[in-house]
Formats: C-alpha cells, sequence, structure tokens
C-alpha cells in the first residue's frame, strides 16, 4: 500500500472500509456454494477488491455502467481491482480537480495535460505519484510500449509523474479544405507549401460560392497564418496567442510578435484577406462558426493539425469530404508527449493496482476497445473483422448510441483501438511512423517555472487578449497595430519573461538533462 | 393642506426607532424579553456563520502564494505581490473606470425603469392584464446572458443584423456594431434594463402595494389628482426601500456582471475600451494559470473598495436620517 | 371600486390617461416576450436553418432534433427534474422563513442589537473567504459533499433579500404591533399573526427569487455532487453548455455532432418551463395590503 497522508481519512474510505468488510462477509457467506458448482481458480480473490476511482473528462454516457462493470469483469481477473468511471463534464473537469487536489481529496487516477489540468502544476503541488519503480514492476508492458524517447519529455526533477497516452505526440501542421471546393475552384492541395499559395482559390470560391471561405474559432486556430519554423517548441502561450513565447533548435528563445519575418508578414498578409474578404467580417464565437461550417458556409481552415485519418474526423464534423495538407512538418515536443497522460493520484488506495490498470489499459484490446468503443453488439458491431474496422449496429447512429465518447485519444493506446472507418485503416501505423521519426524539440523535458514572472505572465496575457484574435485575423491595420502591440507586450514585461525563461533553459541545459 | 396631512401620517408610520439609548440594562437580564427574538434570528445567525463567516480565513489567501499541498497557512506570505497585475498594465484604469461608469449607469437607469414599471402595473385594474404584464416583463430574466447574446447579435449583425438593414433601407451606412466600442455603454445598459427591470419592478410593487390603502383614500377625498398621491405617498413610502437597493447597489459597484460583460459583447477584443471591466480582465489575465492567490487578491480589491463605497454612503445616509440607514 | 363620477372631461382624462399606461406597458411586455418567442422558435429548428436564415419567429427548418439530444436520457431528465423540484421547494420554504424571521428580529425597535447584528449579516456580502477555504470546509470538515443538504443550505441566508424583508417589516405601524404586545402575544405571536398577513406581498417577492435562485442553481452540484442520482436538471443543461464550449474550440474532440445553436435554446425552454406554473400561483399575493381596520 502506498502512503496516505495520515489526515485524510475521508469519508470515501470509511464507506469504502464498511462496504468492503460487509462485502468480505457475503463473499464467504457465498463461498461454498460456489466452491461446490465451480472448480475453484486461483481468481477468486481471498482479499477485498480495490475500487479505483478515475477521473477524466468527457461528455456523460448513458450506458457507462454498463461499459464499467463490463471493465471491472476483466479487471477483476487480471488485476484484482474493479474500476469506477468518473466522467466530468469537459468545461468543468479542470476547475473540479483544481478544488479537490486544494481539499486533499483522493482519487486514483486521473488524466492530466499540458493543457488541462495542468501536468507541470500538479507536480509542483505534489498531487501526482512518482511512478518511476512501478513502471519497472507492474508497468512493465505499457513502459516497453511507448517509443524509449518520449520518457524524457514527462520527467520533472528527475522522475516521472504519469504515464503518456500512446497518440499523436509529433504533431504536423497544415489545413483542411473541403473536397469538393477544392477540386471545383482548382486547389492541387499537394502542390501547396505556405498558407499565402493558397489567395488565388480563396479568390475563387468568394467569387463563386460567395462566402468567406476561411473557418476560424474565437481562439484556436483562429485564422492565425504562422507556425513556428521546424524544430522549435512553445514554451509559452499557444499557436493562437501572438505574444507565443518559443524556442527554436539552437535554443534561443524569443516571442513570436516580435519576429517580423513569421508574424510580421502572416499578419500582413491576414489584413489583406480581411478587406478582400476572406474571413468573416466579425468574430463569431465557436459554436456558430462550427453551425456556419455544417451549413456549407465555409471552405477552408488553416493551422490545424494534419495527422493522419485528420480527414476522415473533419469529414464527421464538417459534413463534408474532406482533404488535410500539411505544411508544417512535426517536431516531437514536450507538449506533444504531455498532450494526454493518465497520472496516479498521490493519494491513492493502490499505487500497484493504479498501475496495474493503465498497464492493462494500454494492452488489452478488449478492456481499451470497452472504455473507448463500448460492448460489442450493443455498440458496435464488426465491420470488417480481419482488419478490425467496426461500425454502429443497425438502427444505432452516432447521436442515439448509449455509449459514443469519441475521446480514443483520452485513454490507454490509442494505436490498439479498433477502426471506426474501412478509410482508416493504416493511420496507427503511420502515426507510429511520424512519432519515432519527428525530430526532436532541443528542450525536449524542459518544464518552466512561472514563480518569479506571474505577474509578468497574468499582465502579458491579459494586454495581449486585447488585440490578439482581431489582430491575427487582419482586423487591424498592421502598420499602426502591431507596433502599438508590440509596445503594450514589452510595457506589460515580456523582455523581464522571456530573459527569465533564457536563464531557466540554460540552466537546464547545464545541469545535462 | 394635503401635503401637511399626510407627513402626519407618514411621521407616524415611520420605521425604525433607535431605541439603543432608552434602556441599560445588561444583555443577560434582558435576555428573558429578548430570548425569543435570538431563537428566531438562529437559524440564520447560524447559518451565515456556518457558511460565510468560517471561511472567512481564507482571506489571507490573497496575500500568499496559494499552492495547495502547502495548505493556507503553510502557503508562503507575499504581501501584495498578488495585486500588482491588477495596476501594471494601462488597462488598469480603464477596467477601473468602466467598471465604475457602467455600474452606475446600471442603478440609476434600472432604479428609474423598475420604478415607473412598478408604478404604472400598480394602475392596471384588470387582473388578467395585470398578471400578463407583470409575467411577461419578467421574462427576460430566465434567459441566459449566452442566448440573449444570440439575439443581440441577431440585432447588430454587421451583415445580417436587423438594425443595420434597417439602417440601409432608409439609406444610412450600415455600422459594424461589434467593432465600435463607443456605442456599447448605452447598448449593454439597454440590454441590462431589459433583462432586470421586470425583476426589480416587482420588489417596489411589493412595496407600494403594503401601502395601507387608507392612505390614498384620504388623498383622494381630498382632490388630489393621481400624480400627485404618487408624489406625496407613493415615492416617500417607497423611500427605505429604494434606499437599501441603492445602497447595496453601491456596495456591489466594483463587481460587474461578467455573463453580460462577455457573453453579450461576445468578448470581442475590439470593444474592451469601453466593456472591459474588472471581472472580465481578471479572467483574461489569469486563464489557464490556477493561480488561486491572484483570484484571491482580485476579489479582494473589488470587495474592500465596495465595502469602502457602502461604509460611507451609509454614514452619509445615517447624517441625513438615521432610520434609513443599513447599519 | 365605485367611479367618482365628476365632469365629463375628467373621464375622458382619465381614459387617456388608463390607455396611455395600457400601451405603454404593453409595449414595453412585447419587447420583453418577443425575444423569447424567437427562443422558442429556434430551439425547434435546425442548425442549419438558423445558420442561412437566423433567428426567425417561425423555424425556417423544422426540427425536434435540439430536444431529441437533450431528452436523449429521459430517465436521468426526470431525476434531474425531481431533483431539482425538491430541493426548490424545501430550499425556498426553509430559506423564506429563516430570512423572515431573521428580518423580523432586525426590525424590532426595542431590540438592541438589531444594528449590530444588521451588520453582522450584510458584512457577508462583500467579505468572504473565496471558493477554496468555503469548499474545504464543506467537503473536509462538514461532510457534505454528495448529500441533498448541500444543494440548498449554502443559499438560504441571502441577505440582500433579508434586507427587503427587514425595510419592509419595519414600515409597518409600530402602533399595531405595540398594541399586541401590551396585550401579552409573544414575538412570535406577533411575527405569524400580524407581520406575515399584513405582508404578503413582499414575502411573495422574497419567495419567488428564492424560488428562482434554488431553480438555477448549478453551481452547487458542479462542485459537490457526483451521484448522478442527485444531480439537478440546470446542471445537467449546464453540462450541455460546457461541453459544446469546449468541443468547439478544442480540435481533439471533433466528431462528436450536436445541433449547437437549437439546443442551447432549447435549454432556455425548458429551463423557464416550471417557473412559468409558479407565477399564477405568486400572483394571488400581490394584491393591496389589507386595511388596518379589517384587523383592528
Amino acid at each position: 500500500m502506498s502512503i496516505k497522508k495520515a489526515s485524510s481519512v475521508s469519508r470515501r474510505d470509511f464507506l469504502k472500509l464498511a462496504g468492503t468488510s460487509v462485502g468480505g462477509i457475503v463473499l464467504a457467506a457465498a463461498m461454498p456454494t460456489v466452491a461446490q458448482d465451480v472448480t475453484p481458480t486461483a481468481t477468486i480473490p481471498p482479499t477485498p477488491l480495490v475500487d479505483l476511482l478515475y477521473l477524466y473528462p468527457g461528455t456523460i454516457q448513458t450506458d457507462r455502467l454498463l461499459v464499467q462493470d463490463a471493465m471491472n469483469e476483466i479487471l477483476r481477473t487480471r488485476i484484482n481491482a474493479t474500476i469506477r468511471l468518473n466522467t466530468i463534464a469537459y468545461g468543468d473537469y479542470e476547475q473540479r480537480i483544481n478544488l479537490m487536489n486544494a481539499a486533499g481529496e483522493a482519487y486514483d487516477l486521473a488524466f492530466t495535460a499540458s493543457w488541462i489540468n495542468l501536468y507541470d502544476i500538479n507536480v509542483s503541488q505534489g498531487n501526482f505519484l512518482a511512478v518511476d519503480d512501478l513502471l519497472q514492476t507492474v508497468g512493465r508492458d505499457v513502459y516497453a510500449s511507448l517509443p524509449a524517447g518520449i520518457w524524457g519529455a514527462v520527467r520533472v526533477g528527475g522522475q516521472t509523474y504519469a504515464v503518456p497516452n500512446n497518440n499523436i505526440m509529433a504533431f504536423p501542421g497544415g489545413f483542411y479544405v473541403r473536397k469538393d471546393h477544392a477540386d471545383n475552384y482548382g486547389l492541387d492541395v499537394t502542390n501547396i507549401n505556405s498558407y499565402a499559395e493558397t489567395e488565388a482559390f480563396l479568390a475563387a470560391v468568394k467569387a463563386g460560392e460567395g462566402i468567406a471561405p476561411i473557418a476560424a474559432n474565437t481562439d484556436n486556430p483562429c485564422g492565425q497564418l504562422w507556425s513556428g519554423p521546424t524544430g522549435s517548441d512553445l514554451v509559452l502561450g499557444g499557436p493562437a496567442n501572438a505574444y507565443t513565447i518559443m524556442v527554436d533548435a539552437s535554443g534561443t528563445v524569443r516571442s513570436i510578435a516580435f519576429d517580423d519575418a513569421v508574424f510580421g508578414n502572416s499578419v500582413r498578409l491576414a489584413h489583406n484577406w480581411y478587406l478582400a474578404g476572406y474571413y468573416d467580417t466579425e468574430i463569431i464565437p465557436n459554436e456558430e462558426e462550427k453551425a456556419l461550417i455544417r451549413a456549407g458556409q465555409k471552405s477552408i481552415v488553416y493551422n490545424v493539425t494534419t495527422k493522419p485519418g485528420a480527414a476522415l474526423e473533419q469529414k464527421n464534423d464538417w459534413g463534408f469530404d474532406m482533404y488535410s495538407h500539411t505544411i508544417v512538418p512535426p517536431t516531437l515536443t514536450t507538449g506533444g508527449v504531455r498532450a494526454t497522460m493518465t497520472a496516479i493520484g498521490a493519494n491513492t488506495i493502490s499505487a500497484e493496482a493504479s498501475m496495474g490498470y493503465i498497464n492493462e489499459i494500454h494492452t488489452n484490446v478488449e478492456l481499451y476497445n470497452l472504455l473507448a468503443k463500448g460492448i460489442e453488439g450493443r455498440h458496435w458491431v464488426w465491420d470488417d473483422q480481419a482488419l478490425k474496422v467496426i461500425k454502429f449496429p443497425d438502427g444505432v447512429t452516432a447521436e442515439t448510441s448509449g455509449y459514443n465518447p469519441n475521446s480514443d485519444w483520452e485513454f490507454g493506446d490509442q494505436f490498439i483501438a479498433y477502426y471506426i472507418s474501412p478509410d482508416q485503416v493504416g493511420a496507427w501505423e503511420e502515426t507510429m511512423r511520424i512519432n519515432s521519426e519527428a525530430p526532436v524539440s532541443a528542450i525536449l523535458g524542459f518544464s518552466f517555472n512561472p514563480e518569479p514572472v506571474r505577474t509578468e505572465i497574468a499582465q502579458v496575457q491579459a494586454v495581449a487578449g486585447e488585440v490578439e484574435v482581431p489582430l491575427q485575423r487582419g482586423m487591424l491595420d498592421p502598420e499602426t497595430a502591431l507596433p502599438e502591440f508590440q509596445a503594450n507586450l514589452r510595457a506589460a514585461g515580456i523582455d523581464t519573461i522571456v530573459a527569465e525563461m533564457q536563464r531557466q533553459i540554460d540552466a537546464w541545459k547545464q545541469s545535462g538533462s | 393642506m394635503v401635503h401637511r396631512k399626510f407627513m402626519k401620517i407618514l411621521q407616524s408610520n415611520k420605521g425604525l426607532e433607535d431605541s439603543s439609548k432608552t434602556t441599560s440594562r445588561g444583555f443577560w437580564k434582558d435576555l428573558r424579553n429578548t430570548f425569543p427574538l435570538w431563537l428566531m434570528a438562529a437559524p440564520g445567525c447560524i447559518l451565515v456563520f456556518i457558511f460565510s463567516y468560517l471561511p472567512m480565513v481564507g482571506i489571507i489567501i490573497a496575500f500568499k502564494n496559494y499552492k495547495p499541498n502547502l495548505g493556507i497557512l503553510g502557503s508562503d506570505w507575499v504581501g501584495f505581490e498578488n495585486f500588482r497585475f491588477l495596476f501594471g498594465t494601462q488597462s488598469a484604469w480603464r477596467i477601473t473606470g468602466n467598471t465604475l461608469m457602467m455600474n452606475t449607469l446600471f442603478i440609476i437607469s434600472t432604479l428609474i425603469v423598475a420604478l415607473t414599471l412598478a408604478i404604472l402595473l400598480d394602475e392596471v385594474r384588470d387582473s388578467r392584464r395585470f398578471t400578463f404584464y407583470q409575467a411577461a416583463i419578467f421574462f427576460p430574466y430566465f434567459i441566459s446572458w449566452i442566448v440573449v447574446g444570440y439575439l443581440v447579435y441577431a440585432l447588430l449583425s454587421t451583415d445580417d443584423g436587423v438594425i443595420n438593414h434597417l439602417l440601409s433601407s432608409v439609406g444610412h451606412e450600415p455600422v459594424r456594431w461589434y467593432s465600435e466600442p463607443k456605442y456599447w455603454p448605452l447598448i449593454l445598459t439597454l440590454v441590462q434594463l431589459w433583462k432586470h427591470g421586470g425583476f426589480w419592478s416587482i420588489v417596489y410593487l411589493a412595496g407600494i402595494l403594503g401601502i395601507n390603502p387608507e392612505l390614498f383614500e384620504s388623498a383622494k377625498i381630498d382632490g388630489a389628482s393621481r400624480w400627485k398621491q404618487i408624489t406625496y405617498i407613493t415615492l416617500p413610502l417607497l423611500k427605505p426601500i429604494i434606499l437599501i437597493n441603492i445602497l447595496l447597489s453601491v456596495g456591489r459597484i466594483f463587481n460587474a456582471d461578467f455573463g453580460l460583460f462577455f457573453a453579450v459583447t461576445r468578448n470581442s477584443s475590439l470593444l474592451y475600451p469601453t466593456t472591459d471591466v474588472i471581472d472580465t480582465f481578471v479572467f483574461r489575465a489569469l486563464n489557464g494559470s490556477s493561480d488561486i492567490g491572484m483570484a484571491a487578491a482580485a476579489g479582494l480589491y473589488q470587495a474592500v473598495v465596495g465595502f469602502t463605497l457602502v461604509f460611507v454612503s451609509n454614514w452619509i445616509v445615517r447624517r441625513v436620517d438615521p432610520e434609513m440607514s443599513l447599519f | 371600486m365605485a367611479l367618482i363620477i365628476k365632469r365629463g372631461n375628467h373621464q375622458s382624462n382619465e381614459k387617456l390617461r388608463r390607455d396611455i399606461i395600457h400601451l405603454i406597458l404593453t409595449a414595453y411586455s412585447v419587447i420583453c416576450v418577443l425575444p423569447f418567442l424567437l427562443v422558442i422558435s429556434g430551439s425547434f429548428s435546425s442548425e442549419a436553418g438558423i445558420a442561412k436564415s437566423g433567428y426567425t419567429l417561425v423555424p425556417s427548418e423544422f426540427s425536434t432534433s435540439a430536444y431529441s439530444y437533450i431528452l436523449k436520457d429521459p430517465t436521468q431528465i426526470i431525476k434531474a427534474y425531481g431533483v431539482s423540484l425538491s430541493v426548490t421547494i424545501v430550499g425556498s420554504l426553509l430559506g423564506l422563513l429563516f430570512m423572515s424571521m431573521l428580518a423580523f428580529v432586525l426590525s424590532r425597535p426595542q431590540f438592541k442589537y438589531r444594528k449590530a447584528l444588521s451588520f453582522y449579516v450584510f458584512f457577508t456580502m462583500f467579505f468572504n473567504g473565496g471558493l477554496v477555504p468555503w469548499y474545504i470546509l464543506i467537503v473536509r470538515y462538514l461532510h457534505l459533499k454528495d448529500t441533498f443538504l448541500i444543494l440548498f443550505l449554502p443559499l438560504l441566508i441571502i441577505p440582500w433579500y433579508v434586507l427587503i424583508l427587514r425595510t419592509s417589516f419595519a414600515q409597518l405601524p409600530e402602533e399595531l404591533l405595540e398594541a399586541a404586545r401590551l396585550d401579552g402575544a409573544s414575538e412570535w405571536r406577533i411575527f405569524h399573526q400580524i407581520v406575515v398577513p399584513l405582508s404578503t406581498p413582499v414575502l411573495a417577492t422574497v419567495g419567488l427569487f428564492c424560488v428562482l435562485t434554488f431553480w438555477n442553481d448549478w453551481w452547487l452540484a458542479l462542485l459537490f455532487i457526483n451521484n448522478r442520482d442527485l444531480v439537478p436538471l440546470q446542471y445537467l443543461l449546464h453540462e450541455i453548455t460546457v461541453n459544446i464550449n469546449f468541443m468547439a474550440a478544442n480540435p481533439q474532440t471533433t466528431g462528436i455532432t450536436m445541433p449547437v445553436l437549437p439546443v442551447r435554446m432549447a435549454m432556455a425552454v425548458l429551463a423557464i418551463g416550471p417557473i412559468a406554473l409558479i407565477f399564477p400561483l405568486v400572483q394571488r399575493y400581490f394584491v393591496r395590503g389589507i386595511t388596518l381596520g379589517a384587523l383592528k
């Protein structure tokens, strides 16, 4: 049993103790009958089962308890434990788990990433268990299943605090475009090497369809036309923030806002395109933009992840056949490795059982697909068993299915998932190839400590938020707006942040990680 | 003559009398008399203690670099460091100014509209119409700010909005509403009024209905017009409740209704010069960082200013008329 | 009510006045109700219809997809309605009772500590310790997580309403209450036999506000409820909303189809439903005060 904080004997613990002792009595009473009917196997647990609490974001599925029971049948025999799936609404996940951590509430497994339930913040707060030893024992299989080079990206202070879910980790960047528009308006997708080259296409679509072809969100992608150079890693801010601080292949830290060749050009281009009417006149909230997309009012979206199989996923989203084309080759970055991970809570009931679960969900095909796809026959049936393609049962659709979380990327090893369409076959192999072949970021494994510049970060975020989206979408005149933006960033303290980051990186390199 | 008569009745109907000077027996001696009162106040006071006073210890989080694993007491003390980000940018003055100005506009306009509605409603004799009006003006309150945002967009969208269609039909240039900050104080005030006017009018209506009808009877007999009745009876008797609402609103003057300023403006950053308020600024600044200390500092800043303003206002009110003050 | 018949002029002035009042009120009511009609119409539209034609009084493309999406799990919805109803009823009754008792005490002139107690109550409107200590108190020390109690306890006393009640009670004629006291009536009797019947409009108002507070709350469920059987309706709707926002903003979650705009409208409609039924009940109390003569 792992260490539990002495002060936190919670109500849950009490109930569990009460429950398991009752369970034990019931089991004991049931034993004689069972022993007579069935050859007792070593798998009937003589000790009380461990019940693991697993927190993760998602949409609440109607049939989740059925799925949970089916999973537990497997887990009981394999790791002598059961799991409780606690799905929390996406938008509430961060808030809830932050509060649970603040109050010292215990959980066993939780979803963590570089973008939600932030990994490094959790580690600095001591919320996660260090799992290096467990990965060599109970977690042997999952450790072997992940590419060896990525573990450096997960380590903080020399220790590993979560297990990445096997997924795409090096993200290629590019655009999606509607197949029908591309074919009709002469866009030869394979010959495009930069966003600027799609200009003729945009003009043609606007003239022919009378729509503003570029789809953009209020956050990411917001229509921005710049990308970090290959090999660069974003350390503060994201692909759609105008102040984003990045580290390039040589290890130099800078903020994109001051890179005129990349950022300045992208903003000027966006301005021309805005004046030409390729962007929406106004910034439209995401769900309305989605509605426009599905109603056929959009053609193309820039600065998206063009992983293998993306076109198919986007087809579900857009409702039209899509092309997906890569412009920026993928780099293996810390953020990419940490994009989806499972961590063990520091107050877990049983570290072995928790790691045992992680081990299973990464390697046990049946278990993983229960969690990701549901129960065979009820939520999916075979389309082509040899190729491992599944489909919905007759009469069931994506909307009416009782279990369709559509979040494979959150769990275990996505590469053991069944394909949902014949077009997807082969995507896993290709993704694994990308992961292993992509160049590695110069600062893989580095975690920025924001403490010394907390105030500056808050100020920069506030200031940048005022103009980021309009600026990157061309709604403002770059001649005046860009210098003003740069001045405001300076006043908010961006140079301090950059200097601090450079200092930390140099120190990290020195310590030879 | 009418005026004097009503003043007398009003005097006798006055509210709180300050009797703290009359007796000076001790707490325990008085207990036999006051015990039933304490008993009645008990559930409320206990609940307030548990859910509001006990957690107040957390106020010090605003001065600490709070880390959950260290707990409230164990986290480092950082003095006013957490407050810096609220003042460090040029936006600081703007957000403060916007918050104050917009809330002041809201207080005044809501008061006028709600009072007017309440007085008008009181004039309605037909109970079916009364029910209809009263329910109707309440409806906007139920619509969430996000949906209100959609509806406002349907009106103000540059290309498809109703308003711009109307403007073009009379030959006027369409206006880019979501890019021009200067219209938004008015727009937001109108939207706020629409949503809350009916809600507050009910409070004032309840106040009007509580007025002794005999007062109106005698006024009518004396030949006072309806308008005179309203100005000499209704409004003065509503003064306490009006004043209370104003005082409390002043206390909240530093807190903006986040949904209004975020969802209705669709968080269009071009409008920030007039629509960026403290709450939206803090949201943007602390987005993605779970910096509890800084969030607490922002909240404390708002609370202190609000409380100070109420305290001062209450003191002014007390000088004018002690019965009407908050405390 | 007998019309006071004066000169003919006065009568037509009266009529003009009445008409103007009705005109203003009707116009205002239309402005208030019309958007809601748009919302209802939007909830019965398809998403494409709204995207192409905007919000119209009659749906351009009729569809119940929004409702079928939300009501996908009817048992869950019914349970949630049940939870919301019970919380609202219990919470509003208790809240109204406790708050009016407290307000009554604060309004008694002979109660020496009323100013101090008023300050005690209203201070909390401005200062609170923040989310984290409050959460820790409730979860760690009061052990109220995942209980029915937590869905209404923290909302029972709302200082603003207490103040409205206090102000209203304080305006009741003091001679009346004094007379009762001299007759030997206890404070409790004065409260429920005199003050309450005389204050029905304001009690109805605060009662209505309480109902709205409890019915609309999803925050408490968000923080404290894991047990899906204890989830109130508004929280269910809230979950849908945040998922919409999240999925629209995050590329990983593509492929989950939801007619977003109509769903938002439908949620607004579902949220109001029961409240609209409360109104007729509350209307009864919005009557002119009982004349004092009758009481004496």
